[in-house]
Order: C-alpha cells, then structure tokens, then sequence
C-alpha cells in the first residue's frame, strides 16, 4: 500500500516500453516452428488469436490491479489468501519468475553456442550474461525500465529488415486460408503463449508507475507492438519458407537474416544474434528483480541475498541443460506453465478479487504495507 | 587563525615593539615587514607582508597621506579620514590582526594605542585575460577565465546583469582556505539543486583543494566512475548560457576552469558554437560527435572481435585485403590492436607534456615514424593503424575533455571483451555501459536526460540543436520557476503563397 519513493517511480507510458520489451525475447527468434507444426499455414490466425487472448489477459490483470491503490501482486496474494496460503502463492510465483530467468539465459547460450561459439561453456556465457545483469538489477526498477527504453530504441530497426526476404517470398503458400481444423489453429495459439509472456510484469511494477490510470492504455499498446511484430515473422516466415524447411529451421527469424549482406558486412545473423543481448538483457533484468522482490517478501532477507541465490541457481541448472533436446523439453514444459500463469491465472483471479475488495472498491486498509526497498 | 589559543584574543598590546613580538610569534615569516613613521613619541607602525601587498599603493595611498597628517597627529581617530582607501577595519585583537596580515591587508598601529586599523592593499598576483586554449572555438566569444576569482566573477557579471544573479562565497579546505563562489540565477535555479550543492561543499572536510576540478571530483555523485558529472570549463559564455539553463556554477580562486552542475551525459557533447552557427550546421555537427563517441568506443573493438571470432561477416572481396594486409603480422589482433592504442595515447600524453612547439613536432613525426616502421617491421597492419587513429581522432571531437578521456580508456575493456568473447563481448560491454550510465546522476538530477527519463521537449537541444524558434521554452531539466525565454509568437505569418 506505501506509494514507492517518487525518485524511484517512472512515467507511465514506460510500461508501454517494460511490456514489449519483456516480451520480445528469445521466443521470436524461433517460435515459428512450433506453431507451425499444429497450425501449418494458418499459423499466423494463431499468432493473431494469441495476440488477442494476451489482451484479454492483461485486460484482467490490469484491472485487479486498480481494484488496490498501490500494491504488487505479492501483496495482493497476501490480502486474498491470508499469511500463509499467501506465502505459498508468492513461493510458486517467485519461482516461476526465477525460473523464467533461467529460460532466457539458457536459450540464449544455446542460440550464441548454435550460431557463434560451439566451444564456449555455458558457465563462461551465463558469467558474463549474469555480471552485466547483476549491475543493472542493483540499479533498480528505474534503471531497468531506461534499460527496456534503450534497448528497444537501439534494436527497433531489427523487425523491419525481414524486408531483404522480398526476392524471395511465394505469396501462393498462404493460401488455403483456415483449411486446419480450428483445434489445431488453437493449438498453435496456445504455444504461442511462450512467446507472448512476461506482460505478467505488470502485477510487479504497478506500485511504481506514476499515473497509474495510464497503466490500461499502455500495457495495451505493448502488446499490440509485440503481437504486430510477432505476426510480421510469422507471415514473412510462411511466405519465405517451405513447409517442411520450416519445419527444420530452428530459428526462422536468425535463418531469414542470412539474407542480408552489405559491401561491408556479409552473414548479418552474428550481428543479429549479438545485438540479441541488448533485447534478452531487458527480460533477464526484469525477472531477476521481480523474483528478487519475491525473495525479500517471503523471507525478509536483503534483496543482495536473492540476487546471490538466484545467480547461483542459474549457474549451476546451465551447466545441466546443454543440449537443445533438454532445453527444447524444458521449454515446452516451461511453455504450459506459462500458460496457465500469465494467461490464465489474471482471469482466474479477478473474481476472487472482486469478492474480497466488494465493500471497499477503492483502497483496502486490511493489505501490510510493503516495506521501502534497498535494490528497488 | 589558531583560535584555540586563548592568548590571541586579547587586546592588542599598546606597546608596538611587543605587539611586533607577538605577531611576529604567530606569522613566522620572514617576509614580515614593520615600518616605522614619524618621531618625537608619535610613531606610527605598519606591519605587512612584504610579498603580498601592492607596493605602489603602499606608497601613493597609505604613505603619503600619513607622512602628511603626522604633524597634527594626537590620536587615531583621524586616519580612516585621509586614506583613499576603500576597506579598511579597526583591529581589536592579535587575532583579526595575523588574520588580516595573512591576507595582505597591512596593520596601522600607534604606541600607546590598544587598538588599530588594518586596510587592504593586497596584490593579487594573476596573468591577463587570453584566449581558451582547451575549449578553442572559431565562432563566438573567445576569452577565457583566469586564475583571479574577481576578474572571473567580474567576467560573468559583465555579460550578466541582472540583480537575480546570486553570489555565494565559502571557504574551502582547512589549511589552503581557498575561496569559493556559488554562483546561480535566483528563480532559473532550482532550489533543491542548489541545496544539494551547497551541502556537498560545506560537508568536504579536506585539507586542501588547488583547482575546481578537484573539487568537482571530491563532490561528485559518483567518484568511482569514468565519466565526468559536472562539466568543467574555461569559458565565460558557457557558464552564462549555463545560468541562464539554470544551472549552478561554482568557481574558485586560483582556478581558470568553472565547475557547472547538474550535467547531463549530452551536456558534455554540446560547445556553445552551437548556438553560434545556424541550426542545420549546428545539428550536423551534434550529430556527428555522437557518431564519433560510438565509432571511438566500438571500431577497434570490432575490427578485433571480426578477426578473431567472425571472419565470416567480412565480405570476400574486403576480406583479402585485410588478410594481405596482416599476412606478415605475428600476433593475434586482440595484442596487435592493443599495443596500437597504447602507442596512440603514449604519443597523446607525450604532446600534451612536451612544451608546444616540440610537443607537435613529436607527435606528427613520431605518429609517421613509429606508424610507418611499425607496420614494415611486421608489428601491425596498415588497416588496423587507420581504424585506431580514426578512433582517436573520432575521440578528440567531444568538445569536454574530461568526456574524451573517458571515451578512450573505455576502448581497452571493449578490446579485451572483443578478443575474449567476440560480438558477444561487445555487446556485454555495450549493455554495461549503457546501464553504467544510467545509473548515474548529476547532482540527484537524471544523467542521461533527455533520453532517460524521455523529454521530446527537451531534445530540441540535446542530439540535435533546432532553429532558435523552438527555444521559447527553457529546458525543464533544472526545473526553474521561471520557464520562459521568450515569446514564441513572432510577427503574423503569411500562410498563403505570394500574399
């Protein structure tokens, strides 16, 4: 309920950038494969209907958030469960955040290892990845969201360079339109769901936003730059490839960037897949300082600590998962969990919400106030 | 002075020669002087600091008109009557008295008197008035501040001559007590801002500070960083366009440079030509030395992460002249690249501690010498010395040196990181410095304004420089009171052609 420090809060068309920044990540560069594979041609409905659904989410989330004048979703959980229920809910989602985390260093040492240096050690990759992170992370939530600013600012010209596929593009391959059942074009929604995540941040830095009446607007307008993004990939993919090609190429979008050569630059995908860092950086930021707030709620430790355990966490698991079999496995695992809990669980949510806040719609004394942070 | 001794608070003694005695105690100095005038019982002394006082006016202002009034001298009373001085003090105690003397004012006494008088004629000791040398520009005003605090504080008020511009002057540094002024328009300043600067100052506890850029650094929002936080200049018309942004400027004696806060990080990539030249050359050139501060930072580095790691991204055709060019070196670039860049900032700091004249001569010649016969001894490539010298050169375009220097030791970590970790490393170090940066502040204010937080306003005259037009509005970064420059509403235009 404490309304954060104003030197630490940020304007609210910020979240606008926090979202698509968070959701632009190590999915795009190849999630056509996996919708491709139940929704075939028609995998671009998919993207849009998962576009959709990621709207409706957020729409939910949002609003339980403006049901509590200034609390994150750990609070929330408190107030609607009680102490200990309350802390059972904040341990699994601080865990799903932390593990989120350690999604995204891993695929992206598995996209340098696969495209740039096979010999180097997940240890050395994930070292450098989480040195830098650690900095930013220490910065707090206004560091990070500057972080998120630049780094789309810096990489935004990236989704236009699809164009050089031009030449090489079959129009004829959209068509039929919808001749997949719409189970399938569902099923392909629903993988989806790993590539559009992470507007769950909101619940997060909610407390932080200075009008927060924008939050709606602007977490909105993310989403609908990530879902347009998303869709240009996925139909310049289908256009660009065959069926079965698809099918093998693990990452359509670094395979498409193949294409472009200047006089001076020829395989532009190493470039790509180094300016990479500057959008993952964003995601691993924000994760590691939502789950780090988690951290300091349920056990009252320094957020110092956190950072230390969840660095170590991820170091040890990358040494684990080293192949893209395991990763694969883990991601589609990964894959239902975020489903259900960036998707589903807003919707699932809001009744509860609306019967526990029904006397007093607009502030609810009863939740603890949140104490002020030292990494925040 | 050394208050603690509760002896000095006395009253001066009405014997001269034991007064002498005791001051001479306190400042032991072998330039104090003691002159005596006059005879037959009315004998007036004056005691001074033979080095820090103003001969001449000793003489013409002080000398003569006390020679003059000795005959019908019976008290003291009559002597702040006739000199054509303008500070002059009754002295009381030892104290004021050393404490006056030290300062280069000089002590009238006369025996049998337990009081005297002290009067100013102090020599300040500074060269005149020249050309800015670190900050050269071709458009524009072209003096630079002195040593002198006075001449300096006279520099700005010429230009500015409002009663809102607000001098605050403190001591500085136990032992030097250098003097400092806080210099800042009352209603453009922001009130917080000048609080936070005036609480960093009054808080140093330090024995001594020689120039204003030490003191920019004991203040600093973060000493550990590479990047300056508050700009340092020479100019007098930065610091007046300064203030009128509503900016604080501090300055201290015997000091040629300004210390102006709070900065943003495009601050120190902005000169006053700017504002000198029209718009589009202004931007242009805005531009360009952004574009050099990442061609500066980043081309070496991936020239060596290529080489190393990517040759695949270097076209055929490209590929094999570089390939011809390096095929008699025996290192690896990451050690080639780093030994070049060693020897650009030896020739760097050679010409800027050699005298002038030579330190030139040694630059060109050497750059030729030691470039040439580098790369026929096989040592280097000759396209690895074109990058590296672009990279200098990309350097020295920041118009704040402090910012140039910076820029340049922030190449050797990108070089490693390159050599070690490729693209990879490059963007590592890239992400690094990017959330180094924002991280940091400038007087509590957001350091890399306007971009973080984001002002569109605001960037009129950060990245680029638009046409005067649009400056009706001053920059809300220091958050004044008073926001207005001007009434943007200029003569009625005509909308339609030919009317």
């Amino acid at each position: 309920m404490n309304q954060p420090r104003p030197q630490w809060m940020f304007s609210s068309f910020l979240v606008f950038f926090v979202v698509h920044t968070i959701q632009v990540g190590v999915g795009l560069p190849g999630f056509q494969r996996y919708v491709y594979e139940p929704a075939g041609n028609d995998a671009w409905i998919s993207v849009i209907l998962a576009g959709i659904s990621s709207h409706i989410s957020a729409f939910f989330m949002v609003k339980i958030l403006q049901r509590y004048h200034s609390c994150d979703l750990y609070e929330i959980h408190e107030h609607l469960f009680g102490k200990w229920l309350g802390k059972a809910a904040n341990a699994l989602y601080t865990a799903y955040l932390a593990m989120a985390c350690f999604i995204i260093v891993i695929n992206y040492i598995d996209i340098i290892q696969t495209w740039l240096f096979p010999t180097f050690t997940s240890t050395s990759l994930s070292l450098i990845l989480l040195a830098v992170a650690v900095y930013g992370v220490l910065g707090g939530i206004r560091v990070i969201a500057g972080f998120g600013f630049i780094s789309i600012v810096l990489t935004a010209w990236m989704a236009l360079l699809v164009y050089f596929a031009k030449p090489y593009i079959q129009w004829d391959q959209l068509f039929p339109i919808m001749d997949h059942k719409l189970t399938d074009i569902l099923e392909g929604a629903r993988v989806m769901s790993y590539t559009l995540a992470g507007f769950e941040i909101v619940f997060f830095i909610y407390p932080y936003v200075k009008e927060k009446e924008k939050t709606m607007r602007y977490t909105h307008l993310g989403l609908l730059a990530t879902t347009l993004i998303s869709l240009e990939l996925m139909v310049v993919a289908l256009l660009y490839f065959e069926g079965e090609q698809l099918m093998k190429t693990a990452w359509a979008t670094f395979t498409m960037y193949k294409i472009i050569q200047f006089p001076f630059l020829e395989r532009f995908e190493f470039l790509a897949v180094s300016l990479w860092m500057l959008i993952i950086m964003p995601n691993i930021l924000l994760y590691m300082w939502a789950s780090i707030r988690g951290f300091r709620r349920l056990t009252g430790r320094s957020q110092r600590m956190g950072i230390i355990l969840v660095c170590i966490l991820i170091l040890g698991l990358s040494n684990v998962f080293t192949t893209r079999m395991r990763i694969d496995q883990l991601d589609s695992v990964f894959n239902q969990i975020t489903f259900f809990i960036a998707f589903l669980y807003p919707i699932l949510l809001y009744p509860l919400v609306l019967f526990k806040t029904r006397t007093k719609p607009d502030q609810s004394a009863t939740v603890p106030a949140a104490q002020g942070g030292e990494a925040d | 002075m050394s208050s603690e001794h509760d002896s000095y608070l006395l009253p001066l003694s009405d014997s001269t020669e034991e007064l002498y005695e005791s001051i001479r105690g306190e400042i032991r100095n072998s330039e104090l002087t003691r002159k005596q005038i006059g005879t037959e019982g009315i004998v007036l002394s004056l005691i001074y600091l033979r080095t820090m006082i103003d001969n001449d006016l000793l003489q013409r202002d002080i000398l003569a008109p006390l020679l003059h009034l000795l005959n019908e001298m019976t008290d003291l009373e009559k002597i702040p009557d006739v000199l054509p001085v303008s500070q002059l003090d009754t002295i009381e105690t030892i104290d004021t008295a050393v404490a006056r003397i030290l300062q280069g004012w000089v002590l009238i006494h006369m025996d049998g008197f337990t009081d005297g008088y002290a009067v100013n004629i102090m020599k300040y000791h500074h060269r005149g008035l020249s050309q800015a040398e670190t900050e050269s520009q071709i458009f524009g005003p072209q003096v630079a501040f002195t040593e002198s605090l006075d001449i300096n504080l006279g520099l700005i008020r010429q230009t500015i001559m409002t009663p809102n511009l607000v001098t605050e002057s403190m001591q500085v540094g136990l032992r030097t007590q250098t003097s400092i002024s806080l210099i800042y328009i009352d209603g453009l300043a922001f009130e917080q801002n000048i609080n936070t600067f005036k609480q960093r100052l009054n808080s140093l506890q330090i024995d001594g500070v020689f120039d204003t850029s030490t003191i920019g650094q004991l203040i600093d929002d973060n000493s550990y960083s590479l990047f300056p936080h508050l700009i340092l200049t020479e100019r007098p018309d930065r610091v007046t366009a300064s203030l009128l942004e509503g900016k604080i400027v501090m300055m201290a004696a015997g000091s040629p440079y300004a210390l102006v806060g709070p900065a943003t990080f495009f601050d120190f990539f902005k000169a006053t030509e700017d504002h000198y030249v029209r718009w589009g050359m202004a931007s242009f050139i805005r531009m360009l030395r952004l574009v050099s501060l990442a061609f500066s930072t980043l081309f070496t580095p991936v020239y060596v992460a290529a080489l190393t790691h990517h040759y695949a991204v270097i076209p055929s055709a490209l590929l094999v002249s570089i390939v011809e060019s390096r095929s008699k070196v025996p290192f690896p670039p990451i050690f080639e690249a780093l030994l070049l860049e060693f020897i650009i900032e030896l020739l760097r700091e050679a010409g800027a501690r050699l005298p002038t004249k030579v330190g030139q001569t040694m630059g060109i010649v050497g750059g030729i010498v030691i470039g040439q016969a580098a790369v026929q001894a096989g040592f280097t490539s000759n396209i690895l010395i074109m990058i590296v010298a672009l990279g200098a050169l990309s350097s020295f375009t920041a118009p704040s040196y402090m910012m140039g220097s910076a820029i340049r030791i922030v190449r050797f970590p990108m070089i490693i990181l390159a050599g070690l970790w490729g693209g990879v490393g490059i963007m590592a170090g890239v992400c690094f410095l990017i959330l180094h940066l924002l991280r940091q502040t400038s007087l509590d204010n957001p350091y890399l304004y306007p971009i973080y937080p984001p002002r569109i306003s605001d960037m009129k005259d950060s990245m680029i420089r638009l046409p005067f037009s649009f400056f009706a509005k001053r920059t809300q970064f220091t958050r004044g009171a008073d926001q207005n420059r001007f009434f943007s509403k200029r003569y009625p235009q005509h909308t339609e052609i030919d009317e």
